[in-house]
């Protein structure tokens, strides 16, 4: 437990601080939308035809929810390898971390995205 | 990297610097696991849409019982706390004001609780049917 406690290159904390303010716009829309302004108990549940409606066709929610994806995947990930660093893991503990964070992050990437495909194109293909 | 030690090192973080900063640090790191944790389980709920609007409809459904909206509530109080705080973070690296650390903790919170009796004034009726505020005068 000596040395000095290792932490993120400079780019990783800047990374971290963008796509925090990119996820504050896009977190607070997000829950005004679905949270707010949606109401269960006049509206019943957010259902393929909600999602369709707003998304179906449309080029900015499209970019909307792309940038979210990335930047919310990015962000947790990212936040938690400074909590792993944080507990000193050893080269090889660090190494086998990041693997996994990265192979995570991009399978989860690939999956929202194809996801948000349906919902532009109006359903599965 | 074991477990027990990573659970007694964050609490003698908290033990030995017994101040507001050191509870903020810790709520962050708490409500930004959780958030990670419920992004994934999300993105995968989601994703039954790639099996079609039926099977969709289903797992939408299952997770938005009376329970579930009751867990929302939570959900939406953690979000707003980590942007706030994460905002206020922020503020602090660029400007350089890291001894407000104090004061910036307050303002934080001050913030977040005016968000959360916003979420909390407009959620809650709907429990109880018909007398439910209007968003357009909250939001």
């Amino acid at each position: 437990m000596s040395g000095t406690i290792p932490s993120r290159s400079p780019l990783f904390w800047l990374l971290q601080r963008i796509s925090g303010a990119f996820l504050a716009v896009f977190l607070f829309t997000h829950v005004k939308v679905l949270h707010w302004d949606f109401d269960f108990s006049t509206q019943g549940f957010i259902d393929f035809t909600f999602v369709i409606d707003r998304l179906s066709g449309s080029i900015g929610w499209a970019i909307f929810y792309f940038l979210f994806i990335i930047s919310s995947l990015f962000h947790g990930l990212n936040g938690l390898w400074a909590v792993i660093l944080d507990f000193r893991p050893s080269n090889g503990t660090q190494k086998l971390w990041l693997a996994i964070l990265w192979v995570v992050g991009a399978a989860m990437a690939i999956y929202g995205l194809k996801t948000l495909g349906v919902f532009y194109k109006g359903g599965a293909a | 990297m074991n477990i027990f030690k990573m659970i007694k090192g964050t609490g003698d973080e908290v033990r030995l610097n017994p101040n507001r900063g050191t509870w903020s640090w810790l709520l962050h790191r708490l409500t930004g696991l959780g958030l990670l944790f419920y992004l994934l389980a999300h993105l995968w709920v989601l994703g039954s849409a790639n099996g079609g609007a039926e099977v969709f409809d289903e797992r939408l459904k299952s997770v938005q019982s009376p329970i579930f909206h009751v867990l929302e509530i939570g959900l939406i109080l953690i979000v707003f706390y980590h942007m706030v705080n994460g905002i206020a973070i922020s503020i602090m690296d660029f400007a350089d004001i890291s001894r407000q650390h104090k004061f910036i903790v307050t303002a934080t919170v001050a913030v977040f609780a005016v968000l959360a009796i916003i979420t909390l004034a407009v959620i809650i009726p709907r429990f109880f049917g018909e007398a439910h505020a209007s968003i357009g005068g909250l939001a």
